[in-house]
């Protein structure tokens, strides 16, 4: 009998100790491994110059291990956001893909989602109804297209950053009276020139001024669905009419000599702009506090760009902008529901708001007003926060991969007379073709 | 000879042959490797239309079809051939500089040193040098205004010509160092008493380098051609990214440039890319195999 009860004392220890094991195994540390780009990101451009534990990407991830015990995060920063597609995908292939990547919408995560874990399934409520972007994250922009991710971190805005020093020397006030014509535009930026100074400066061999400002005149035109048709080559570029308006129209700014001569290779644009050298200069609401540094804070304007046509059909009285980053899981990740966890932590209005003591931007979430934000108001960010709500979607991430590259080829080509607009859409045709096949 | 002896020699040259045959293949095997497995993969992924990821159909000649009968490819090959040009003026400087510093000039252990600094800057901090260099509020427009030679700035690497101008300069600036130093190689095992003796019988500089130097050393100077012309053909990537990004259009972009955007950006086409490498591969091998041709013809003369 007593060898019996030892037997079954023993039996029943093992199982409790099989059993506190398993719980163990189960209780085993998660780790997500999450890519972000160096810049134009979770990681602001006065950050780069702390230490990484500074960095508010890190301290985040900091305080989400702390929320969640057991589970560690893993920061690699992405030397170059526009290569980290390609290396997404090769990593992808290679079955080491991140579990979180933040990748640039629409079109560009659009080329890569055979590596990409849609999230319709796991993505909570309440983001949905907070957050806005995900139109550009919804397979071909379909309202109930597949959903591969979150929209980036921030609502990035467009403008021409002036500096109101020159454009009052030129008897021009853009607070009271901005041009809202391309007439209106022209005659200014010819009472500009006349005092000396160059009106804009760029540098296209990105094309800059073309993809801030130019395309949106496009847009206004011909609209997203016809841009994304011209695309698919189910109509081409070259009868596109508001393709070929606008790069008349962008040519004719360089030839007028509104634009700085060297546009297609500028390798100063900026600096030129922050010395006072250049009334003008196209640019992203992210980089602003350099520009307020550089010039103060009552001295720099943003200019949302005039209307070529009044009667557009497709946008009025709008910039060029939005959710152009993306927070996609991968279909590597072991850990989906955690790494949606991850993103939706981030995108939570108290992350939201301690990201914005580090950069100043439009935020993605509804419920932050530009009060909350601490933008006062009448300032210039009080006033790209007023866009917050009008703007077109970036038209670069429209244009499908392939075609893509070929306008940010051949558009300075363009701009200097070099290449015709009819040349350019044909170019671009072409590409299409190449793709669909 | 008895067949023992016969027999004996046999074995010991089997047994040579083993040893040599064990000793490289560590070597070989780590080449083919290397080398080998990535020439074929790339030929067998020219012929489809990879994207990286798990679209891999075979597409047969299409890319290569693609390629020739589009302008683009040939704009990348005149590039590289007009960026060719970099190969003889930096083999011809490099030379002059060698035999200089080989005749021990005034001051030649830090000319030595200077020439050599370019290699040792990163190719990419070079690119953004001669950017700024040759920009239009540059350097190099302010000095050619006020010495009155251009009163107007020119956009230097905004036009075909002189953009392709700024970089083959740019490569024989930060190259002439490395020629330089393997062409001293070349020199050091020369007798110094030849040198000696043209000098006594009445060669100046340029006929000591040419007539004295350069057939002595010809195999030096094929192989640093033949060096240089691989070079231009695969290794311009950063110069090129940094000076001008291939622009404006694709009026600088080379065939190595074109392989990283049609790898690495939005637009990726793994499957040309995969056959732009093969049609640089076939080049390279004929540029190589002309060159080897001519060298040998020389060296024939030489002797």
């Amino acid at each position: 009998m007593r060898k019996v009860l030892r037997i079954t004392v023993l039996l029943a220890l093992s199982l409790v100790l099989v059993v506190a094991f398993t719980g163990c195994a189960k209780k085993e540390a998660k780790k997500l491994t999450v890519w972000i780009p160096g810049r134009d990101s979770y990681i602001g451009p006065d950050e780069q110059k702390k230490a990484q534990e500074e960095w508010y990407i890190s301290k985040a991830f900091k305080r989400f291990e702390k929320a969640n015990p057991g589970v560690t995060v893993e920061l690699v920063v992405e030397p170059d956001a526009a290569a980290a597609h390609q290396t997404f995908k090769a990593a992808a292939v290679a079955g080491t893909a991140p579990d979180v990547a933040n990748l640039w919408s629409g079109q560009y995560t659009f080329g890569i989602k055979d590596a990409v874990r849609p999230i319709d399934d796991i993505v909570p409520k309440n983001d949905l109804a907070n957050l806005v972007g995900w139109e550009t994250m919804r397979d071909d922009f379909k309202a109930d297209g597949k959903l591969y991710g979150y929209a980036g971190y921030t609502v990035t805005l467009c403008f021409f950053f002036y500096n109101k020093t020159l454009v009052k020397k030129a008897g021009l006030d853009f607070e009271a009276n901005p041009p809202r014509t391309t007439q209106d535009f022209d005659a200014a930026l010819e009472k500009i020139k006349k005092t000396g100074v160059v009106p804009i400066v760029t540098d296209e061999s990105f094309p800059w001024l073309n993809l801030y400002v130019a395309v949106y005149w496009w847009y206004q035109m011909s609209g997203p669905d016809r841009i994304l048709s011209d695309c698919l080559g189910k109509t081409k570029f070259a009868d596109d009419a508001g393709l070929l308006a606008m790069l008349d129209y962008y040519h004719a700014l360089w030839q007028k000599g509104y634009v700085n001569r060297d546009a297609a290779t500028s390798s100063d644009y900026w600096a030129k702009f922050l010395q006072g050298k250049a009334a003008l200069t196209p640019q992203v609401t992210l980089v602003m506090s350099d520009a307020i540094a550089a010039l103060g804070a009552d001295n720099v304007g943003i200019l949302a760009p005039p209307e070529i046509d009044a009667k557009a059909p497709f946008a009025t009285d709008r910039a060029v902008g939005g959710t152009g980053g993306a927070l996609v899981v991968s279909k590597n990740s072991k850990n989906p529901d955690l790494a949606v966890k991850l993103i939706s932590f981030l995108s939570s209005k108290a992350e939201t708001m301690e990201l914005l003591k580090t950069q100043a931007f439009v935020p993605i979430r509804k419920d932050i007003s530009a009060a909350d934000m601490g933008y006062k108001p009448g300032s210039v960010q009080d006033k790209m926060y007023s866009f917050k709500d009008k703007y077109i979607y970036f038209v670069d991430n429209i244009l499908t991969p392939g075609v893509v590259d070929e306008y940010y080829k051949l558009c300075p080509l363009v701009l200097v007379g070099k290449m015709t607009p009819k040349k350019f859409a044909e170019s671009l045709d072409a590409k299409a073709a190449e793709m669909k096949k | 000879m008895s067949p023992m002896i016969a027999r004996a020699r046999n074995t010991r040259r089997r047994t040579r042959q083993r040893q040599a045959i064990l000793s490289i293949l560590p070597v070989v095997l780590v080449l083919l490797a290397i080398r080998a497995y990535p020439i074929v993969f790339a030929a067998a992924k020219s012929v489809t239309n990879w994207n990286g990821l798990y679209t891999s159909d075979y597409v047969g000649f299409a890319n290569y079809a693609r390629l020739l009968k589009g302008e683009v490819f040939w704009t990348l090959v005149r590039n590289n051939f007009v960026l060719l040009l970099n190969v003889p003026i930096q083999v011809f400087l490099g030379l002059v500089v060698a035999v200089l510093l080989h005749e021990r000039v005034w001051g030649w252990r830090f000319f030595r040193s200077l020439y050599y600094v370019p290699q040792i800057i990163s190719a990419v901090i070079i690119g953004y040098l001669f950017r700024t260099l040759f920009s239009m509020d540059g350097p190099i427009n302010i000095v050619l205004a006020r010495i009155g030679l251009m009163p107007e700035a020119l956009e230097w690497l905004g036009n075909t010509a002189t953009a392709l101008g700024v970089i083959v300069f740019c490569l024989v600036w930060s190259s002439v160092g490395w020629q330089a130093i393997v062409f001293m190689g070349g020199l050091s095992a020369i007798p110094e008493s030849v040198f000696e003796a043209a000098r006594i019988d009445g060669a100046g500089f340029w006929r000591r380098t040419f007539q004295v130097a350069v057939p002595m050393i010809v195999r030096v100077v094929e192989y640093a051609v033949m060096l240089s012309v691989v070079w231009t053909f695969t290794g311009l990537f950063p110069f090129i990214f940094s000076l001008t990004r291939g622009g404006p259009g694709y009026e600088t972009t080379t065939l190595d440039y074109m392989i990283y955007l049609r790898s690495f950006v939005s637009g990726v086409n793994l499957g040309e890319a995969c056959a732009i490498a093969m049609l640089l591969l076939l080049i390279i091998l004929a540029l190589t195999v002309v060159e080897m041709k001519a060298t040998n013809s020389m060296d024939d003369w030489s002797e």
